[in-house]
């Protein structure tokens, strides 16, 4: 009879006698769906993209673009129709309005009327993290290396981050433009749901965003580039020709432009695109402007320019037209329009990480990483619950989770003149008619200050005539005839920015015809003497 | 669908789907839409949209006729001052559209020495003419473009000086949309001309007095009230007005009255054309700015009865003239006045009085200037005349035919020397100045 005094058990019969007691999870089977598994990669990235998101939803929202759009949304709203004219400005009365990105417009009004502005910082960190999640899916499935998906989107991130910082309905456009990306680098043959989905996709873009046309390019170049791959493989002009994925491609953007179609303008939304950037008030705008090695959008684009010449001449992977193509065309239309970077950055990222990835395992520094671990359910919850715990650290999830609202001035940036705002709404005295406010300024005064203030333009400047928007530019310059040229429209109540309108606001402090009402750290706000 | 063939069916049946879906947007497109693509595919300029039923321009009646504001013969001699005689040589086209638009599309005279109504609008309609007084001095104002005309001003004095001013002259002349209109590079009619107007208007651009009156001529017969420009903007009459009354009042050219007058005519062109022209509260605008013009002449009149050039200082406002000002500009002032106050209601109007007093300075003015001053400065003084005869609720051209049978040496003119150097602070032969014909 063993006592207390015995020694104890060896402790592999322990470990033995716990074996017994506890059931064998070696055993289980993973009856979640295929489709349901992921990897613990995915987890990985989704822990990273996760990070990212969480981060990006607290990006302060932008002060210039959202707002306009945001004014417009809510003119669809309350009107239940799309403006033919340009809606919102006194002086843009009667001009031709085609609203391309209504649906977009709509869905942020829409968001911010019901969830609060915590809910397009949402939306933002959200769009950008799907952008993210497709280009590292892409370079993952392409590269087989997770560290080659990091890359990408680390491109991505550098190349596209001062349009990504702007939230706009481009954002979206970004998006779909991934998606395409992401398809038609692959070389899968075309599912049913790549026939369906296609041209449901571009019915979306089209009614969120004109860039819609960029993607009907990529598709077109995706095909021209499966026909020159075709050709140089095998030397026959009939064989590439003929080619099935050439046709199918070639056929698919076909219907997908066909599909472009379904929007309020009809046909005028294919012009309509170009009008925008052919607009002679564009040519002020400096992110429309060509591409100089001045700003760091020009110094990144050459620094990486450079380096996938470096990595596409160092690959030992064939470098495919259906990857040149895209590179060429989006690149030379970035070097036209600092803005087109927008579309470059995705097929750089993807393209160069792919071949870095390649370039490495040449020189075995690298390994492929998707095949390491089996893909189970497992790994899917760990993958949802993360998204869970990072959704509450967002804004938007502290207010739906714990009902604590984020003060305003924490969720828009610094240069949205809340105080201005505040003062306008509380002032008495404030004349009617035409002002003059910067135009970064003007959608959200329009959005949350005084209706009777009528700025003189806003930032869709394609929609503003040129006279006035000329006039408008030349007072910021301080023109010699500034004080004429606030008489001939009118304007009784200037307000001007301190820090990017010195010259102006010195003026107006210094005029006989004017008076300072207000000021703070970031505007000065003047009214007419003698009212007009 | 995998990697298998595409069969010539689909891709037909794909070519097929695809031309019948843009035949269909094609037909779904608005009219305008459609004129826009086409205009782009063409890599022309959109053209206006309107389509002028009537051939035959309109007037604006005027409403008074008052004997105290100014008798038969002080109108007479007045209007015996402004007589188009002009120079053949160097024919100035803004001295001819003011000639006609005073005396009309069809007057004759019987001296030699002055020109007919026919012969104005020749000089204007016709590059020949203009081409027979200018020689090579000067460039055709008529341009013909692809397709139109466009009239060319600038400030020279070979130029027609404003723009539509031509047209308005033209118009207000009486002269029809189907008068020939001979360019250097082939014959069009004045119709082209107006339709120029309408694609070439631009909502924001300097001077619109004289566009936004022609126009106002042209559509409100037809009860019309918008039409799209070359910019495919849609232009509306209350835009028009709103242009007109959204500045400070002392802009605008001569002393901003000529708004003032456009602004009164596009009130009595609804008033008379079923009142839809302009929308209710463009109408109360209008006459609030009417009658704060009003009250600012009120106040603004100088002692001696005339309006100064800085009327819109209202009372005290001859304390305030620059005293370097021109003199020819007191002329403007109250001769521009008393031309769109014989076509405005009264209550509109400063007191009876104060119009008789600013008509007896500016026709004392008229009988003490020169025959030569009056005649460097022809463009300010035929307001006055036809302000004048608009105050007798008739037109110049009316008053004078009649006069004449009983006034047979009515056109006997005095003898001119030579064509005579600029008068002292007169606006002829220089750069015509900001704010004056």
């Amino acid at each position: 009879m063993p006592s207390v005094i015995d020694a104890p058990p060896p402790e592999s019969d322990i470990h033995t006698d716990r074996q017994e007691s506890l059931p064998d999870a070696r055993v289980l089977e993973d009856k979640t769906p295929v489709w349901f598994r992921s990897t613990p990669i995915g987890t990985l990235l989704t822990l990273l993209i996760g990070i990212a998101f969480v981060v990006l939803t607290h990006v302060r929202l932008w002060h210039t673009d959202l707002w306009d759009h945001i004014q417009y949304g809510q003119y669809i709203l309350d009107h239940k129709s799309i403006p033919q004219t340009e809606p919102l400005l006194h002086l843009a009365q009667g001009m031709p309005m085609i609203d391309v990105p209504w649906l977009a417009q709509i869905g942020m009004t829409t968001l911010n009327n019901h969830f609060g502005p915590a809910a397009l910082q949402f939306a933002f960190g959200l769009t950008i993290a799907s952008c993210l999640t497709l280009i590292a899916w892409r370079t993952m499935v392409g590269s087989g290396s997770v560290l080659a998906a990091m890359l990408a989107m680390t491109i991505f991130f550098v190349l596209n981050y001062h349009q990504l910082m702007i939230i706009r309905p481009q954002l979206l456009g970004l998006l779909f433009f991934c998606g395409i990306m992401v398809r038609t680098f692959s070389a899968k043959p075309f599912s049913r749901m790549t026939w369906a989905g296609f041209p449901l996709l571009f019915v979306l873009w089209a009614n969120c965003h004109g860039s819609f046309v960029i993607g009907l390019l990529v598709l077109a170049l995706n095909a021209a580039g499966h026909f020159f791959d075709v050709w140089r493989c095998s030397g026959s002009l009939r064989l590439a020709v003929r080619d099935s994925r050439v046709m199918q491609t070639a056929l698919l953007t076909q219907f997908c432009a066909v599909a472009s179609l379904l929007n309020p303008a009809g046909l005028a939304i294919y012009p309509e695109v170009f009008h925008v950037a052919a607009s002679p008030n564009i040519d002020s705008m400096f992110e429309w402007g060509a591409l100089t090695l001045r700003s760091s959008q020009g110094k990144s684009f050459t620094a990486l320019l450079l380096l996938l010449l470096v990595v596409l001449k160092l690959t030992p992977r064939r470098v495919r037209f259906i990857e040149i193509l895209p590179l060429l065309a989006t690149g030379l239309m970035t070097l036209w329009s600092a803005r087109m970077i927008n579309w470059w950055a995705p097929v750089c990222a993807i393209v160069m990480a792919i071949h870095a990835s390649a370039i490495l395992r040449k020189l075995r520094l690298s390994a492929r990483t998707t095949a390491r671990r089996p893909a189970t359910g497992l790994w899917t919850i760990v993958s949802l619950g993360t998204c869970w715990i990072l959704f509450g650290f967002t804004n938007f999830g502290t207010e739906l989770v714990h009902g604590r609202t984020t003060d305003l001035r924490r969720i828009v940036s610094r240069q949205t003149p809340l105080d201005l705002v505040d003062y306008l709404n509380s002032a008495t005295n404030l004349p009617k008619g035409i002002a003059f406010v910067p135009a970064e300024w003007a959608g959200y005064l329009m959005h949350a200050g005084p209706k009777t203030v009528s700025p003189m333009v806003n930032l869709h400047v394609h929609l503003i005539p040129e006279e006035v928007w000329n006039d408008y530019l030349r007072l910021l310059q301080v023109g010699s005839d500034w004080e004429s040229t606030l008489e001939r429209y009118g304007v009784n109540l200037v307000i001007t920015d301190k820090d990017s309108q010195p010259g102006l606001t010195r003026r107006m402090t210094e005029s006989e015809d004017w008076t300072r009402q207000y000021q703070d750290h970031q505007c000065a706000v003047f009214m007419r003497k003698a009212p007009i | 669908m995998s990697n298998r063939r595409v069969s010539s069916r689909i891709i037909l049946l794909t070519q097929l789907l695809v031309l019948v879906s843009i035949a269909v947007a094609w037909l779904l497109l608005p009219d305008f839409h459609q004129r826009q693509l086409l205009a782009d595919v063409r890599r022309k300029p959109l053209t206006t949209d309107v389509v002028v039923k009537s051939t035959e321009p309109i007037r604006i009646e005027p409403l008074y006729d008052d004997p105290e504001v100014v008798s038969d013969e002080e109108l007479a001699a007045v209007l015996k001052k402004i007589l188009p005689r002009f120079n053949p040589s160097h024919l100035r086209p803004n001295y001819i559209e003011h000639a006609l638009r005073t005396w009309g599309a069809r007057i004759e005279f019987s001296n030699e020495q002055l020109m007919s109504g026919p012969q104005m609008v020749e000089f204007l309609t016709d590059s020949a003419k203009y081409v027979e007084s200018w020689g090579s001095e000067g460039k055709p104002i008529l341009e013909p473009n692809e397709d139109g005309v466009v009239i060319r001003y600038a400030s020279e004095q070979s130029s027609s000086v404003h723009h539509d001013h031509l047209l308005a002259s033209l118009t207000e002349a009486g002269v029809s949309l189907s008068t020939p209109v001979l360019t250097p590079r082939r014959a069009m009619t004045f119709g082209d001309v107006l339709n120029q107007a309408f694609t070439d208007f631009r909502l924001d651009e300097r001077e619109t007095e004289w566009s936004v009156m022609a126009f106002g001529f042209w559509l409100a017969p037809q009860h019309q009230s918008a039409w799209r420009n070359g910019e495919g903007r849609e232009i509306t009459l209350d835009l028009l007005a709103d242009r007109l009354m959204r500045n400070h009042k002392k802009h605008g050219v001569c002393l901003g009255t000529h708004r003032v007058y456009s602004l009164t005519a596009m009130l009595r062109l609804n008033e008379t054309y079923g009142g839809d022209l302009i929308s209710p509260e463009t109408v109360t605008r209008i006459t609030r700015h009417l009658e704060s013009v009003r009250d600012l002449i009120r106040l603004a009149q100088c002692d001696d009865g005339s309006w100064p050039p800085n009327w819109t200082d209202g009372e005290g406002a001859d304390s305030k003239t620059d005293p370097k000002e021109k003199w020819y500009r007191r002329v403007i002032a109250t001769g521009h006045h008393l031309e769109w106050l014989a076509i405005a209601p009264p209550d509109l109007h400063p007191d009876r009085e104060q119009v008789r007093r600013a008509a007896d300075w500016i026709i004392q003015n008229v009988a003490e200037s020169s025959q030569s001053t009056i005649n460097d400065n022809f463009t300010f003084y035929s307001h006055v005349g036809n302000g004048l005869a608009l105050w007798r609720k008739t037109t110049p051209e009316a008053f004078w035919t009649k006069w004449r049978e009983s006034h047979t040496d009515a056109e006997v003119l005095e003898e001119l020397p030579e064509p005579a150097a600029a008068a002292p602070g007169s606006a002829s032969g220089s750069q015509p100045e900001q704010g004056a014909h």
